[in-house]
């Protein structure tokens, strides 16, 4: 019997046939730290299991382990009730295994089809040409937008993301595992990538997914395990009775989030921190991905830029923070034009920045944590000509966000760290500048419901102290949740401001996938401008 | 004034060839992600091992083949130690050129007036006898051809098969490589030793088909020109091609400007092909770096981009 969906297995074990691949009682410690612990886990053809969990539980460990990546002090793997021994990701691929990483496994610098080759070729020399058409081929079948010839480096995530899904599925694999992978996907793309996993369950592959999204679990997983604290707390053989809150319940235990209860009351000094006048960038092809961009941050404001990721919110903030020349247009803060000076320019103008991807733009893997807030984020210590790192670590102790964020302890090497945990540590040194504006892009990837709700907090206390923030998101509850003021950025331009009181989201969504178009084919009324 | 030009053309193709392969084999090494400027060193003992031989047995295509050997052996040493043992290839590719260089000085000074019998030029039928290209392309040791049939095969390698491709990666993201199964170590390990050949093979081409003896040091700093070329070409075998004739198109003019008596002293004069590669440098600058394997950053810079 073949598990195809939730309703099949009906919670009943004994109707369960042996599992395709399995994992007892795995237990793995890096140093002191217990990322798994006693860890049962299976996986049946055709089924999605998804692993639930905050940041930390132990999700992503447990899935390398199968992969062969980590080598468990103990505990034992099983295909189809056999013993096997699982030492390198080759070994796990010859038995089938196939992963897509959280941190996408491509070479920059090679084409998607030289990075795809990698991977899939056994031969001496390379077919490109038959390879070609059969990655064609299985984009189409799958509704996948991947261009072989384009180097790696100039895609987004979601388009790296892609890549690696089709490089796995060339392999043949048949177990498909997924570290977060709607962790880089735009709102807008996440129910067609469910989609495509209902499709390849149907087809008969197992997949296993690690996510901490509720909303996906229920959408498309046959099975959860869930985990918290390197443990499993739960498996469940059917989602029938599970709702949100409960596995909500499961994933933190008895602590519940508080949550934010509506937005506090405006209270605007009305006094812009920046201002962008008519500006232009180019994306890193060279072409021109926004253009026109009028904007004005006030003290005390968060504005919510919404849009499908991959249209121009990179570049705007590399603008922002002076890292990307402009095309046209000017960038002032304070009376103060900044455009065309130094990046430390703007840093000393008080504009903090959450990167995108805080790994490649914002972390040096070789150092502490505290060392990332030494250089930047907290004030400078020194005692005779040296860092004072007593008083540092005094300072990092000290520091709100630190303590709010649960950020990890200061000797941690960020090498070692979690997605999430970097996530928390990029987060908690960007508002411990205590900055005058704030460029948020995607604060919140990577980070649990939990954590999510802190961050939140956080944001909206920082526009109490009269700070400005720009928060770039595709989540538009996230954005609903605090922005004062929505704009959207869609086909090259920036539209808006709208005032999220007034305009419903999903016109918001309309105008993220349609563009200006949407706006005159459904929005019969003016849009409202807030003064 | 034509065969003078056919002279220095000739003379620079024929002078570029030890440069050639050296940069070849350094341009593989650098595509795994490995600068061995031990390459200075792989091509000294490759010269001193493919004269010795040839001296011995009379054979130089037994000598040139010594010659890769010694050239593959001392690379080995800068492999192990830097990638196997992970020691900083700079300091030791130093090294290794030092070491190569002490040994061949000690074992070699019983060869210093050796007479031997090495590689004939072979004239290609046909094409030697075209005018002008003729001689300047096609009246050469067999070496010579090896190392222009050599550029377009490495490129053919790097581009179209999968071990090229596992290599290039291997210079790009090692930990991509390991993860679709491959050993980064033992790539890395491969390409030095494959390079360390190709610079033994410019050894032996400077000593059994160029010079015809054995001067102590005498590739004079070729193995780093060499290094400088593989920069100059974008780590692009064809581009090397280009690269080192015109090392070698240096060399042989001065070596001609000193034959017809120009006064200025020979000392300066042998610095000229060296300034010109300072030069080409220069102009080529930052503009390439783009090109360069992003784990060679960790390498200069102690961090990749």
């Amino acid at each position: 019997m073949v598990v195809t969906d939730s309703g099949a297995t009906g919670g009943d074990q004994g109707s369960l046939p042996v599992p395709l691949l399995e994992a007892r009682g795995v237990t793995i410690r890096f140093g002191d730290l217990v990322a798994n612990q006693d860890v049962d886990f299976s996986i049946y053809p055709g089924e999605i299991h998804a692993i639930l969990g905050e940041n930390g539980a132990g999700k992503s460990t447990i899935l390398k382990s199968l992969f062969g990546v980590y080598h468990p002090q103990a505990g034992s793997f099983f295909k189809e009730g056999h013993p096997i021994r699982i030492h390198s990701p080759a070994d796990a691929r010859s038995l089938g295994m196939g992963m897509v990483f959280q941190d996408l496994r491509l070479v920059p610098a090679f084409t998607v089809l030289e990075n795809i080759a990698l991977a899939n070729s056994r031969n001496a020399s390379l077919d490109l040409g038959r390879l070609r058409g059969r990655i064609t081929a299985l984009a189409e079948r799958y509704h996948l937008t991947v261009d072989p010839d384009v180097p790696v480096w100039q895609l987004d995530l979601a388009g790296r993301q892609r890549v690696e899904i089709v490089k796995v599925l060339l392999t043949g694999a048949n177990i498909i595992l997924l570290d977060e992978p709607t962790s880089v996907l735009a709102l807008s793309e996440v129910d067609a990538f469910l989609a495509m996993l209902r499709r390849l369950r149907d087809e008969g592959h197992a997949i296993v997914m690690v996510t901490h999204k509720m909303r996906e679990v229920l959408a498309c997983a046959g099975r959860v395990t869930v985990m918290r604290a390197g443990r499993v707390v739960h498996t469940t053989n059917s989602l029938e009775g599970l709702n949100e809150d409960e596995l909500v319940r499961l994933m933190i235990g008895d602590w519940a989030p508080t949550g934010i209860t509506g937005r506090p009351a405006v209270t605007r000094a009305g006094e812009p921190v920046l201002r962008v006048d008519n500006l232009s960038v180019k994306d890193d092809k060279g072409r021109l991905i926004l253009s026109e961009v009028n904007l004005t941050l006030e003290a005390g404001e968060i504005i919510g830029v919404a849009g499908i990721s991959g249209n121009g919110q990179r570049e705007l903030a590399e603008a922002l923070l002076g890292l990307r020349p402009l095309s046209a247009g000017r960038i002032i803060a304070h009376d103060e034009t900044l455009s065309g000076a130094p990046a430390a320019a703007f840093l000393n103008a008080g504009i903090a920045s959450i990167p995108q991807n805080p790994r490649e733009e914002g972390v040096v893997p070789g150092l502490t944590v505290l060392e990332h807030f030494a250089y930047d984020g907290l004030p400078r210590r020194e005692h005779r000509m040296q860092v004072d790192w007593a008083a540092l670590s005094a300072d990092f102790a000290a520091a709100p966000a630190v303590d709010e964020l649960n950020v990890p302890e200061p000797g941690r090497v960020a090498a070692t760290l979690s997605g999430g945990n970097v996530q928390r540590m990029m987060v908690a040194r960007a508002l411990a500048r205590r900055p005058r504006v704030m460029v948020a892009s995607y604060p919140t990837q990577g980070l649990d419901i939990a954590t999510t709700q802190r961050l939140m907090a956080l944001l909206l206390g920082l526009r109490g102290h009269g700070c400005g923030v720009l928060l770039f998101s595709e989540d538009l509850s996230e954005l609903y949740q605090v922005a004062d003021v929505l704009v959207v950025v869609t086909h090259g331009r920036m539209l808006g401001p709208f005032d999220p009181v007034k305009i419903p989201a999903y016109d918001v969504a309309g105008l993220m996938v349609a563009g200006d178009g949407y706006r005159s084919n459904r929005l019969g009324h003016p849009l409202e401008v807030p003064a | 004034m034509l065969s003078i030009v056919e002279a220095v053309l000739g003379g620079a193709v024929r002078s570029s060839t030890a440069v050639l392969f050296a940069a070849l084999g350094e341009l593989i090494a650098e595509r795994a992600g490995v600068v061995n400027l031990g390459t200075e060193g792989c091509m000294l003992t490759g010269a001193l091992g493919a004269f010795a031989v040839t001296a011995a047995t009379g054979n130089p295509y037994l000598g040139a083949l010594a010659g890769g050997g010694c050239g593959a052996l001392l690379a080995a040493v800068h492999a192990y130690v830097a990638v196997v043992r992970g020691a900083n290839q700079l300091a030791t590719g130093m090294a290794v050129t030092i070491l190569g260089l002490g040994v061949t000085s000690f074992w070699g000074r019983s060869f210093v007036s050796t007479q031997i019998q090495g590689m004939e030029p072979i004239n290609l039928p046909v094409l030697s006898s075209m005018p002008l290209l003729g001689p300047i392309l096609f009246q050469h040791d067999p070496l010579t051809y090896l190392s222009m049939l050599l550029a377009p095969v490495i490129w053919l390698f790097l581009a179209r098969t999968r071990w090229g491709l596992a290599l290039r990666a291997t210079g790009e993201r090692q930990e991509v490589v390991y993860s679709v199964g491959y050993s980064p170590t033992m790539i890395r390990f491969a390409a030095v030793v494959a390079g360390g050949f190709l610079a033994g093979l410019g050894g032996a081409q400077l000593a059994v088909a160029y010079t015809l003896n054995w001067v102590e040091n005498m590739t004079q700093g070729r193995g780093y020109v060499a290094v400088a070329m593989v920069i100059f070409a974008s780590w692009n075998p064809l581009m090397a091609v280009a690269g080192s004739y015109l090392f070698g198109g240096a060399l042989s003019l001065q070596l001609a400007l000193q034959a017809q008596g120009v006064g200025v002293s020979p000392f300066l004069m042998s610095a000229v092909p060296y300034l010109v590669t300072l030069g080409v440098l220069i102009v080529v600058g930052r503009r390439r770096r783009q090109a360069m394997p992003d784990e060679l950053r960790a390498v200069f810079e102690g961090s990749r981009g």
